[in-house]
């Protein structure tokens, strides 16, 4: 026989009305969901490194020291068209590595717009970036004055303003591409160790990797202490409980990572850490690497001596 | 404020990259006197600690949120020196496996918020909050105010390096290459922000930490064993040679009127005329923004003779040191030094 309580229709729960409610993201979905995309985020580069493609096969050292060439070289094109040049050359790199164009295409896009796409807007007009006027939007009779801007008789579209975002864009998307198709290649671990060519201290490497694994731990506490919350909670506190609630969060945090620092010293010492750093790579230069290193090296000067004599 | 790879130029990003690398040795040399062994631990932590802050969504007014950067915060807990590293690495990790901020702008990156933001927080909140009681008011006052002015002069140098590049990196016919705004407009837009948004969220988050912490953990504001307390802290303790060095530095500054020329950089567009024989576009649109000072030029309207002109400069200086001392003494009434207010 069934229990009346599960036939009968009388008892009302009152449930919020949650849909409405959420219809903006509150703080803690927002650092959840922030948490979870780091993590996912990071989990997906390993999954592109052990792919058998061209970047993959090359030393980290040589890698590392060949991008960070190509990234100055990126800083210090001045025309479109060789940018231009330089990002098609990263995305036949890319393909070559085995990376899925679309995903590529997207990883870099979906990001450049939001931020510097934006940005890049007002440089058109003449307001903000002065230049020769192509395009007349709107005439006015003298000149206002709004703050710090002075809005002239002529509202135009510039060519030097549109030359500007034109360029800003290209050159923030290829630098972006570089760096995200450095990280689809490349292991985290070997990575760091490689960041000894561009002369970092060792000690220096040591401590970054260090951080690494210890922000995952801390990126899991904050997660249960936001879930936790979470599922406690039902009406949304006013702005002042929120932000002395995270301001507690972030306390907390604090006093677990200063406590945690002296179990890991301890931990360090008691298995026998003298404040001296040994790394053990087993990197090795070979054939493909000397033949990259030769082809990079003629690249770059040959877009650097055309970037040169143009114009 | 991560300044992402493309908006500064060669000669920018490389000039900050000079600037750390020694300021990166010489911290990581005094942590390594103070912490010995200890200090790749410290570090690791503080700046995995770091790093997760500048995670954490901040509820702001109107259902927004913010995220806090935590380099006021971080300098008053682990001391400027450990703060500067911990935060660095923070950003080199956001930098270079996030793509958060760019790669060659790590050296800029890490100047405003690694190095201008955790000092210019932590001396704030020395200076505010000395001798109050670890629990006082006027701590979380001290910290507040801290997370507020360092992030907005942080962001100031943010905006300044993006505003420089027009005048620093253009084609032949005045297209500029790198972030393409001004300073009279990045200036203005990057500073609105801060002060009327970033800023407060930055000082709820600063105050609200130490005050947290002052509850249930004055141990760790009261500088634990491991933070480095710098040299001139300990010094600093009696204040009396302090009081006469200031007041010594006071009666000298009419000496001001016996030097010749002009500060190097103060020049008004005038003198820049004379110097260069031009003034700069921008410089000309943002001189005159300012209209309403009493005492203009350090003096008082109408007093033209020499001596009067003397007159209205040291008069001026006092002005100005009495406003100081009475803003002072004001926040000393309403923010005590100890609890029992």
């Amino acid at each position: 026989m069934r229990p009346r309580w599960l036939v009968t229709k009388d008892v009302e729960i009152h449930v919020p009305d949650y849909k409405k409610r959420a219809s903006r993201k509150g703080f803690l979905d927002k650092t959840i969901g922030d948490v979870a995309s780091l993590v996912k985020n990071s989990v997906f580069l390993e999954e592109y490194t052990s792919r058998k493609g061209l970047l993959q096969s090359i030393d980290p050292r040589v890698k590392v020291l060949t991008m960070a060439v190509l990234l100055i070289s990126v800083s210090l094109l001045k025309y479109p068209l060789l940018i231009g040049g330089l990002y098609l050359f990263i995305l036949t790199l890319a393909m070559l590595s085995k990376i899925p164009l679309r995903f590529f295409l997207l990883r870099v896009w979906l990001f450049v717009p939001i931020f510097s796409g934006i940005i890049a807007i007002p440089a058109l007009f003449n307001v903000f970036v002065p230049g020769e006027p192509i395009l007349i939007l709107a005439k006015f009779q003298g000149k206002w004055v709004l703050g710090p801007i002075k809005i002239p008789e002529v509202i135009a579209i510039t060519k030097q303003g549109s030359m500007a975002a034109l360029i800003f864009v290209m050159r923030v998307a290829t630098s972006v591409s570089l760096v995200v198709l450095l990280l689809l290649t490349t292991r985290w671990s070997h990575l760091l160790k490689a960041l000894r060519v561009l002369c970092v201290p060792q000690i220096f490497t040591f401590i970054i990797s260090m951080t690494y694994r210890y922000i995952h731990l801390l990126l899991r506490l904050i997660e249960d202490l936001l879930m936790a919350k979470k599922s406690r909670v039902i009406r949304k506190g006013s702005v002042g409980e929120g932000q002395r609630w995270v301001s507690s969060q972030m306390g907390t945090m604090m006093k677990r990572s200063l406590k945690m620092s002296e179990d890991v010293y301890s931990a360090m010492v008691s298995r026998g850490f003298t404040d001296e750093v040994k790394v053990i790579d087993r990197f090795k230069i070979g054939r493909v690497d000397y033949l990259w290193s030769i082809f990079l090296i003629l690249f770059v000067s040959l877009v650097l001596g055309l970037n040169r004599i143009w114009g | 404020m991560h300044i992402p790879d493309g908006y500064l130029g060669p000669q920018t990003y490389g000039a900050f990259y000079a600037i750390m690398v020694p300021i990166w040795f010489f911290a990581s040399r005094i942590l390594r006197k103070s912490l010995k062994a200890k200090h790749a631990s410290y570090l690791a932590l503080g700046a995995a600690f770091s790093f997760v802050i500048m995670m954490f969504n901040i509820p702001a007014p109107g259902g927004s949120t913010g995220h806090a950067v935590g380099g006021a915060l971080i300098a008053i807990i682990l001391g400027p020196w450990a703060a500067l590293m911990a935060v660095s690495i923070a950003l080199i990790i956001q930098a270079l496996l996030f793509g958060d901020g760019g790669i060659t702008a790590i050296g800029a990156n890490c100047f405003n918020m690694a190095f201008v933001m955790p000092f210019t927080g932590y001396y704030i909140y020395k200076i505010l909050g000395s001798k109050s009681d670890v629990s006082s008011p006027r701590r979380v006052f001290a910290a507040g105010v801290a997370g507020y002015l360092s992030l907005n002069l942080a962001a100031l140098f943010a905006a300044v390096e993006f505003g420089i590049q027009p005048l620093i990196a253009h084609s032949p016919d005045g297209t500029p290459l790198y972030a393409p705004y001004p300073l009279s407009v990045a200036v203005p837009v990057m500073a609105f922000e801060h002060l009327v948004l970033f800023g407060f969220i930055e000082a709820i988050v600063t105050g609200l930490v130490v005050a947290y912490l002052a509850k249930t953990d004055p141990l760790m504001l009261g500088f634990s064993s491991l933070a480095p307390v710098p040299e001139v802290m300990k010094k600093a303790r009696s204040s009396r040679g302090l009081w006469a060095f200031i007041g010594i530095l006071i009666i000298l500054t009419p000496l001001g009127l016996l030097a010749s020329g002009i500060a190097w950089g103060e020049w008004s567009s005038k003198e820049l005329q004379s110097i260069l024989g031009y003034v700069p576009e921008g410089l000309k649109r943002l001189e005159g923004i300012w209209q309403y000072t009493f005492m203009a030029d350090y003096n008082l309207p109408g007093w033209n003779s020499p001596f009067m002109n003397a007159l209205g400069y040291v008069l001026s200086g006092f002005v100005g040191v009495g406003v100081i001392v009475f803003v002072t003494f004001l926040m000393s009434r309403f923010f005590p030094a100890d609890r029992r207010s």
